[in-house]
Order: structure tokens, then sequence, then C-alpha cells
């Protein structure tokens, strides 16, 4: 739709630099900054634009089969705690709350009560996870300048991509 | 009373320090006031002189109050008084918005600074509103110190996150940043025990305090579950190390918290006391460690002034403690644990509330989480299970 979300963010940007920010006085230093900040929060919108939807799709991907795994990992725990915890993710995956369902697995692999065995395999299911979960946190978030091995890392577009083609192919 | 933090399900004393107990209690009762409404000078200066007549200034007279830059947590101005009879004090008034990237405590704050005062250079405390009783937020009124927290012309990051200092300063600021270490871990633990509790019941509580409050940070906060935070948390729970001697913990202990003289490149004050606690010495370092900075050759700097293992050298002659590999790692779990709670759950939930003046800042610094989350897959990763 014109105009586009990409050409109102970029006169968005266009207004700070030349008019707003030389506005303001060296005596604001807050103001300053916080308008720096807003100039890099539309830089990087700017970069993701289009993308957020897709992002999330491929999160909710990682996190379904996780929670699958550690519901087959957990089966036999005996401990009390762990198995109203597994109900609790069993019936959330099941009613589609994967909101909920995040929460479930944190607290799931929070717990020290539990056989060596499933502390070893769960340990394995949760990197594999969370290697990808933060690979495409720290990609999104590359705009904002944190990371120190940006070099390192692929774009949004081609974690989503390679996502598809191994969906494809399970 | 109802309970609203995840801290109150430990038992107070034993398994986690009473006095953050009663911080998050408080953060979390917070949680639910409407969005929080930034001060303006105007309407601060009579609110300052009022405070100050009531605590004994004569005629107190505050001018040019004006806000400052920089800082994630607190609301900072500075201003000059005047008071009768007295030469005139240029002064620093930091102030609790309603919530911010940490839950800290104003007591322990000028407390520590009290203490402090005379081992190393820090601001001195004058004045505190500890429960914002009389000036509508809690907080604390300091001498302003001069100096700059980067040379000018390095552009850093407003966050303070990620320094590298430049070569040049590097050498005559990391000697100076490691005595004023030493000289703060020298300070015996029972200085003020009503305000900071001593973890000496058993030789694991140090640790297991620190595990306690920041999984209840994380609990309280948390705007999604995070697989990776439970595996880091039963990590830290299985792991939990004796603590050979107990010092006062800084907590905050970086490159970004102390100010330097440009010229002289002499350290003129260490700032942001307010995380301050009793605990285990690796703690400092391995916060100090896991705030680097990058040379260009790729070499990762302590806190962008020296290699870890220059830090712990120095440490070692410094203090004669031994660094022990494995609670210098736990502390680096522990440290990196700490940054992706502070960023991905206290800072985005802070601004979504709308409850502080720096919630641009704050959701600017959630990104940072990632970074952090990866860090701390890594540190897993590495560990025994």
């Amino acid at each position: 739709m014109n105009p586009s979300q990409s050409l109102r963010v970029s006169t968005m940007m266009r207004a700070l630099q030349d008019s707003i920010m030389p506005a303001i006085g060296d005596d604001q230093p807050l103001a300053r900054e916080q308008a720096g900040l807003l100039l890099g929060h539309l830089a990087a919108l700017q970069q993701q634009d289009g993308q957020e939807k897709a992002v999330d799709n491929y999160c909710d991907t990682l996190l379904e089969n996780l929670c699958e795994s550690l519901l087959a990992l957990s089966r036999n725990e005996q401990d009390a705690e762990v198995r109203a915890l597994r109900e609790q993710l069993e019936s959330a995956c099941g009613d589609g709350d994967l909101h909920a369902a995040g929460f479930y697995c944190e607290r799931l692999l929070a717990l020290t009560d539990v056989s060596d065995d499933f502390k070893t395999q769960s340990a394995v299911a949760l990197y594999r996870y969370a290697k990808a979960h933060t690979q495409m946190g720290r990609a999104w978030c590359l705009p904002m300048g944190f990371d120190s091995n940006a070099g390192e890392l692929p774009a949004v577009g081609d974690i989503l991509k390679a996502g598809a083609k191994a969906n494809e192919l399970s | 009373m109802t309970t609203l933090s995840v801290a109150s399900n430990y038992v107070a004393g034993r398994d986690i320090e009473p006095g953050v107990v009663a911080m998050l209690e408080q953060a979390a009762r917070n949680k639910g006031e409407p969005a929080y409404r930034s001060v303006t000078a105007a309407e601060m200066g009579p609110k300052l002189e009022a405070f100050l007549a009531r605590n004994g200034v004569a005629q107190p007279r505050v001018e040019g109050l004006r806000r400052m830059g920089g800082g994630a947590s607190k609301e900072q101005f500075v201003f000059d008084l005047h008071a009768a009879g007295q030469p005139t004090q240029r002064c620093v008034l930091r102030m609790d918005p309603l919530e911010s990237a940490v839950v800290s405590d104003r007591r322990k704050e000028v407390s520590v600074l009290r203490r402090m005062e005379s081992v190393l250079p820090v601001p001195p405390a004058l004045w505190a509103d500890v429960d914002g009783s009389e000036l509508g937020r809690p907080a604390l009124i300091a001498g302003f110190i001069g100096g700059v927290t980067k040379p000018s012309g390095d552009s850093g990051n407003v966050s303070g996150l990620g320094t590298l200092v430049p070569e040049a300063f590097r050498e005559k600021l990391s000697a100076q940043f490691i005595d004023y270490l030493a000289a703060m871990h020298g300070v015996p633990v029972d200085f003020d025990p009503e305000v900071f509790h001593v973890p000496d019941a058993d030789p694991k509580q140090a640790a297991r305090w620190q595990v306690n409050w920041w999984s209840s940070v994380w609990r309280d906060d948390a705007i999604e579950g995070s697989p990776l935070m439970g595996l880091a948390e039963r990590w830290l729970r299985d792991h939990l190390p004796d603590t050979d001697e107990l010092v006062v913990v800084h907590a905050d202990f970086r490159t970004g918290n102390y100010l330097f003289d440009e010229d002289s490149q002499e350290i003129t004050t260490i700032l942001d006391w307010e995380l301050a606690h009793i605990g285990d010495y690796h703690e400092d370092l391995a916060w100090i460690i896991c705030h680097k900075g990058v040379t260009a050759e790729g070499e990762i700097m302590a806190s962008g002034l020296l290699t870890p293992e220059q830090l712990c050298d120095c440490y070692h002659r410094a203090t004669g403690r031994r660094v022990n590999p494995a609670h210098l790692h736990f502390y680096k779990v522990l440290s990196v644990y700490k940054c992706v709670a502070i960023c991905l759950a206290t800072s985005a939930q802070t601004a979504k509330r709308q409850h502080s003046h720096q919630d641009i800042l704050l959701s600017w610094l959630t990104a940072a989480g990632h970074a952090f989350s990866d860090e701390l897959l890594s540190l897993l990763e590495e560990s025994p299970l």
C-alpha cells in the first residue's frame, strides 16, 4: 500500500536526523540520547520490515519440536513435580498454547530431581533448540549492534529459507 | 499478605537474602501501577529545597537543576546547592523511576557508599530518601565528581555494554581498576549487618542466595518462557560452589561504572553500587570478564581493559587469593544468566508497562538479550552436566 511502511520509516528517520536532532540543545543530554535511540529503532525496523510473522512462525516450530522431545524424554520420570509439569506441557501442546508450553518447557528443564539420563538427553535436545533459536534472535536483532560476532551470522531470510527446506524434508 | 514475587517461595535468610525478598515484593507491587510520569526539573526544585531544609541544610537554594543523560535505571539530575554559611556544592540526585532494568535498594547503596568512602574513590552519599516518602520516589543525593566513562571521540554504545577501552588508556586504568577491586574486597563484610546480611550459614549459601535472587527476577518478569534459562537454572543449582572467603561484592564493577580524568588517566570515582552485597569474590571477577571488549585483532578484553587471564593474575597478585576455575565458571554462567534476565525480562517488562523515563533505552537493551543467550548457551555447552 502506498505509502509503504518503508517510505514512512525512512521519512521519519530523515526528519529526526535533519530537523529534530539538530534542534535539541547540548543542555538536554537525555533528549539527545533518546532521539538517537529512536533513530536506531527506526533503522532496525526498516531492516526487519515484513519478516516478523515468518520469524515468529520459525520460532514456534522450533519450540514445538522441543516440546515433543521433552515429552518423550520425560515419559518415565517418577518425580511428582516432573509428572505434573509434563501433564501441563502435554495439555498446552494439545491446546496449541505455545506461550504456556514455553513456560512449562522452561520449568521442566529447571528441575533438579530428575534422572541422570533425562539430564543428559534433555540437555542435548535443548542445545539443538537453543542453537537455532539464539541464532535467529541474534540475526533478528543484528541491526541493534549488540553482537560482537556479527560476521558469522546468516541473514534472517537465509535462516528462514533453510528452516523451510528442513521442514519439507522431514 | 499476598505473595507477588517468586522470591517469597524461598525460606528468607536460609535460601535468599531477606532484603532481596522485600525488594522484589515491592517491585512486584509496583507492576500494577499506571504509566510512570517523569518529574520535571521545575517540579523537583522546590521539593528538593524543602527536603534539604528538613534534613538540616540551612536556607537551601537549588540552582541550575538539570537532567543528566546516561544510565538505564535511575533518573539523574545535577544541581548546585547553596546553603547559608557553606560553600556552593555541586550535587547529583539519583531517583528510582517506578521500575527499571534492575531492582535495587537505596538503603544498601547509601550504606556501602558510606563504608567505602575511606577505602576508594566514591561519590559522597549526602542525603537519602530511602522510601520515597519525601521526594516522591526513593532517591539519593551524592556529591558530584567529574570525569568521563570513555574518552571523548569514542562513540561506544549508549547502553555502556561492549566497551573497549582505547589501547593508550588500558595499562594505567587497568592497574587502578584492579587496585580498587582489591581494596573493596578487603573490607570486612560485617560493616552493616542489618542492611547487608552475611551468607555464612553454610558454604553454599552465598551462591544459593544469588541463584534464588536472579531466578526470581527472571520468573517475575519473563515475557515468554525460555527453555535455555530453565536449563541454566538447573545447571546453577546442581553446581553451587562453596565460598572460601566472603567479600563485599560490587556486582556491577566494569568499565562504564567508573569515571576517569582524560588527561591524567586517573580514576576519579567508582559508581553504581546499587547491587552491592556480601558474596564470593569470583562473582565480581566473572562479571568483569563477561563484559567484553573485542580488539581489532579479535582478542577478548575483560571489561575492555585486559585479558581474562591477566585480570585473574593481577587479582591474585593484589589480594593473594587464588582464582578457582570451576568457581569462576559458575559465576560466569550466573553473570550471563543475570544479563539475560535484565535484558529479555525486566527491561522488556518495564518498557511494556511504561514504568521508566528510559523505556526507549530499555526496549533497545532487550535486543542484547539474544547475544547474551548465545553466550549462555556456549558456557553451558562447555560445562560438565
